[in-house]
């Protein structure tokens, strides 16, 4: 595997576990009423799926962002 | 006291005798949630990969969708997604129109379906905060089919402030190699294998900031094995009349990285962002960006129009039409792996009330209800002239009032 791909999967491994490691402040769940909201989701809207797929394909950059990454085609 | 010490004696004795003609072996369950989604999608260009780089590159696709979760008890869950698109594309059709020769004709779309769909299932431990799943699934078309398959599991913070999760993926793609029609000779076989697998290895961490912001960093790795070139692609050279199949390594090894970065700005508008780097081993590189701004019209009707642009370089064997060398080992003329940027714009909406927008009874003490309604439009220009336009809808219904 290339250095440079090592390199960069170890920086994103600490990244991780530093911000698993620093939660920024702790919030109780009676302090929660703007994280619950719908939109506050970490991950795209289920509808979003139809353009996340097409740009898979349209694009050679794609990943990291919960969608389809590989297999199938859809290719035309 | 006496009085008070009766009343309560009697208190208890009523409460006991209801509680026991209560049904204490049911439990209530959480809803079923079935969600009925459809996109038109539609596009035009002119670098058609079938063609050689150059060509329309027309197509229109009509997907509709369902996507069911069915909790099983307070810990299980059973996911069901299905799908088909329905698609007709002029560049597909001119597999079977020599471009360069002189019956070409302007084709007529070539029609085909794809059907997909997966199973999934998942068991949350509230105790431990570990929730773990696997799912299976399979896709069908005219030249490809695929199977799939993978596991996920998620470790969330006592106080559910942070979690990280990981999750593997395998994809296994079997393709019927038709070729362009004027490199259809006997057995002569212009690529080396028909199957494609992809292992995707993917981990997450999240994390609440402070009561209004959460952020999370995902990091990817997808590497790819086999047929890579898509057997119908031509590609003309510079230096002989010659057209071949594109070709392209055995392996590819992708690695993005993505960060998510959501805050509840004020009661009525929320700011979402996305930021990716992602890099290869064919020697692609970019970035995307994306904004959405949630809008609260009212307590039920929100508009949240968004933004992404995506910019990337070409791949080490990319060269336009007719621009490679035909001594060259790995050549493409695909422009969607060339060096291109691409903007998004669009808005979508969303309505969704309180109690919901329709409910109708149904059997054993269950209700349907119809949840929500949402739409989305997006229009997508690529800097090499593609253009595209997407419509969505989706249409959420609960099933309530469930017991086990």
């Amino acid at each position: 595997m290339p250095y440079r791909i090592m390199k960069r999967i170890k920086l994103t491994g600490m990244l991780a576990v530093a911000l698993m490691m620093t939660g920024c402040m702790s919030v109780k769940e009676y302090q929660k009423m703007h994280l619950n909201d719908k939109d506050m989701q970490l991950n795209d809207k289920p509808l979003e799926s139809f353009e996340v797929g097409f740009q898979t394909y349209r694009e050679g950059v794609s990943g990291a962002n919960g969608g389809k990454t590989g297999g199938g085609c859809g290719c035309n | 006291m006496q009085l008070t010490r009766g009343t309560l004696t009697t208190g208890m004795l009523l409460f006991g005798l209801y509680a026991m003609g209560q049904d204490t072996s049911k439990i209530n369950l959480d809803d079923i949630e079935i969600s009925f989604m459809g996109s038109y999608y539609e596009q035009d260009g002119n670098h058609s990969a079938v063609t050689g780089g150059t060509g329309t590159e027309q197509l229109t696709n009509v997907a509709p969708s369902v996507a069911i979760v069915i909790p099983l008890d307070t810990m299980n869950t059973l996911t069901v997604d299905a799908a088909v698109d329905f698609y007709s594309s002029a560049s597909s059709d001119n597999i079977n129109n020599p471009f360069l020769l002189s019956n070409h004709v302007s084709s007529a779309s070539a029609h085909d379906s794809r059907a997909y769909g997966t199973v999934g299932y998942k068991h949350k431990n509230s105790i431990t905060g570990v929730t773990w799943g696997g799912f299976i699934g399979a896709s069908n078309e005219y030249d490809v089919s695929s199977v799939s398959g993978g596991m996920s599991i998620l470790k969330e913070s006592k106080d559910h402030n942070r979690s990280i999760s990981a999750k593997a993926s395998y994809y296994y793609d079997n393709w019927s190699l038709i070729y362009p029609t004027e490199l259809r000779n006997g057995d002569v076989q212009h690529l080396n294998t028909d199957i494609r697998q992809s292992l995707n290895l993917s981990i997450t961490g999240s994390t609440v900031i402070n009561t209004r912001m959460n952020m999370a960093l995902t990091a990817d790795l997808i590497s790819q094995q086999g047929l890579l070139s898509t057997p119908y692609h031509r590609v003309y050279f510079a230096d002989s009349p010659e057209v071949k199949v594109e070709q392209l390594p055995s392996s590819r090894l992708k690695t993005p990285i993505g960060l998510r970065f959501n805050y509840h700005a004020t009661d009525f508008m929320l700011v979402k962002t996305f930021y990716r780097y992602y890099m290869d081993n064919w020697g692609m590189t970019g970035h995307t960006i994306k904004v959405e701004l949630p809008l609260k019209l009212s307590q039920a009707f929100r508009v949240y129009p968004f933004y992404r642009y995506s910019t990337q370089t070409a791949v080490d064997y990319f060269a336009p039409y007719a621009q490679h060398t035909s001594d060259a080992t790995y050549f493409t003329s695909d422009y969607d792996i060339s060096a291109l940027s691409s903007e998004k714009i669009g808005f979508g909406f969303s309505y969704e009330p309180l109690y919901g927008i329709g409910r109708m009874k149904a059997s054993k003490g269950t209700a349907a209800l119809f949840k929500s309604i949402d739409f989305r439009y997006a229009t997508y220009s690529r800097s090499d002239g593609l253009t595209a336009n997407v419509f969505s809808i989706g249409l959420k219904f609960n099933i309530t009032g469930r017991k086990k």
